[in-house]
């Protein structure tokens, strides 16, 4: 008896499970592919290398900043390019007064013409870490910050747009955008993976266009 | 004139502290391992270049040790060729990368020995056109062990070069050695992110690294 009853609730548990699972997975995916998946590459690739075609794509990125903001979203998924490349305690200043969770930053420097971009996790000894590597680059020197990977919070969008030294906020990488509608950003950008979590900078297509000074 | 005796020690010994505090931090530096590749064909991917060359140097810091690998290759007028098409889209070699817009790529990784990584990617830099990259924990143990790079600008037959920052804590434990591992790739965007459509079967290079810090 004891037997029969154990055997049938192994069975109930399997079946629950089995169920569970496909719930869990029906649900990720009709949350994930409600709308066009997000790509950072291929949305990238689409603004056009000209001075309208950024202009376009930073007054796409603010009506989507606007619609974070009223939502009042946290935490969100954000690629901040510079308007010039940051000395470090220009960087430090920024990230402190704009309450910013900096997650990677990326740097310029040059070989005589050649451009070094460098990319370093955020923490204690950042600055010294990008600079190290240079070694490795026989008369290289080291430009500036040039953007950033980061968590923002919507009350400090505003603030961070109006500084100089913003070129743009980008937070289309942010699941929000596809909608997913938690306040908190961690529970929000759950399946976001690799080189798709933060939207690629406009660095490079800015120095092209000569908008971002490359050189010293 | 015991009080001035006193001053005078405490002086001496904050003098001390102070001009210790302002020496450089010292570190032992040595080379660690080298692999080169050559190839006679492109048999193992129409983009990998036919010869290379990953090198790693080794420092014993008194306050983190760390290591620098740094991959060297050039690329042929055939590899550009063919990474241009694939960077098109449309019909590319072999069917899996048919119709999506692959991107060069080059990871370097550590596997470790055991579960636990005892090294961390901490910072990448390259000489690559408009890279992304991506510091990328793969098995899950909250240490990134990946360094990968995608080339989003267009390539040129010349001389590249990649270099990855790890912070090096390993301890003595059997367990804490594993291998620098480099492969080329071609990616593309995947359900959650950019995966490698094509990569080479081989590794273009590996080598092995110790269980203690700051040594090869």
């Amino acid at each position: 008896m004891i037997k029969r009853i154990k055997k049938s609730n192994s069975k109930i548990v399997i079946v629950v499970s089995v169920l569970i699972m496909t719930l869990m997975v029906a649900g990720v995916f009709s949350e994930t592919y409600a709308q066009e998946p997000y790509d950072s590459i291929g949305q990238y690739k689409k603004i056009q290398s000209t001075e309208a075609g950024v202009n376009n794509y930073i007054k796409e990125s603010r009506a989507k900043n606007a619609l974070l903001s009223k939502d009042k979203m946290t935490k969100i998924s954000t690629t901040i390019t510079f308007s010039k490349p940051l000395t470090d305690q220009e960087l430090i200043a920024y990230i402190k007064t704009h309450h910013i969770d900096a997650v990677q930053i990326q740097a310029r420097a040059l070989q005589d013409e050649t451009r070094i971009s460098v990319s370093t996790i955020y923490g204690e000894g950042f600055d010294t870490v990008s600079k190290q590597q240079l070694e490795k680059y026989p008369n290289s020197f080291f430009i500036g910050y040039t953007d950033i990977y980061a968590k923002i919070d919507y009350s400090n969008i505003e603030g961070i747009q109006k500084d100089k030294r913003t070129f743009i906020i980008d937070c289309s990488a942010d699941e929000y955008f596809e909608g997913a509608k938690e306040k908190d950003g961690d529970k929000r950008n759950k399946h976001r993976k690799g080189n798709n979590r933060y939207a690629h900078s406009l660095t490079w297509m800015l120095e092209d266009l000569g908008a971002m000074p490359c050189k010293p | 004139m015991r009080k001035d005796k006193k001053m005078l020690v405490i002086m001496a010994l904050a003098l001390t502290i102070a001009a210790l505090n302002t020496l450089p931090v010292h570190a032992t530096e040595t080379a660690g391992p080298s692999k080169t590749w050559s190839y006679y064909t492109y048999e193992h991917g129409s983009y990998v270049p036919l010869s290379g060359r990953m090198n790693s140097t080794f420092y014993n810091v008194s306050t983190k040790d760390y290591f620098i690998t740094n991959v060297t290759f050039s690329l042929s007028n055939y590899n550009v060729i063919k990474i241009k098409d694939y960077n098109n889209g449309g019909d590319n070699p072999g069917e899996v990368a048919d119709g999506k817009n692959c991107y060069f790529t080059l990871d370097v990784s550590s596997k470790s020995d055991s579960t636990d990584d005892k090294v961390e990617v901490t910072s990448i830099a390259s000489t690559l056109p408009n890279p992304k990259y991506d510091i990328e924990d793969d098995n899950w143990d909250n240490d990134p062990e990946e360094s990968e790079v995608v080339a989003l600008g267009t390539v040129s037959a010349t001389s590249y070069k990649m270099t990855t920052y790890w912070h090096d804590f390993r301890t003595g434990y059997s367990g804490d050695s594993g291998r620098i591992n480099a492969q080329f790739s071609m990616s593309a965007k995947g359900f959650f992110d950019y995966n490698n459509v094509v990569q080479s079967d081989v590794l273009q290079a590996s080598f092995p690294f110790g269980d203690y810090s700051g040594r090869p």
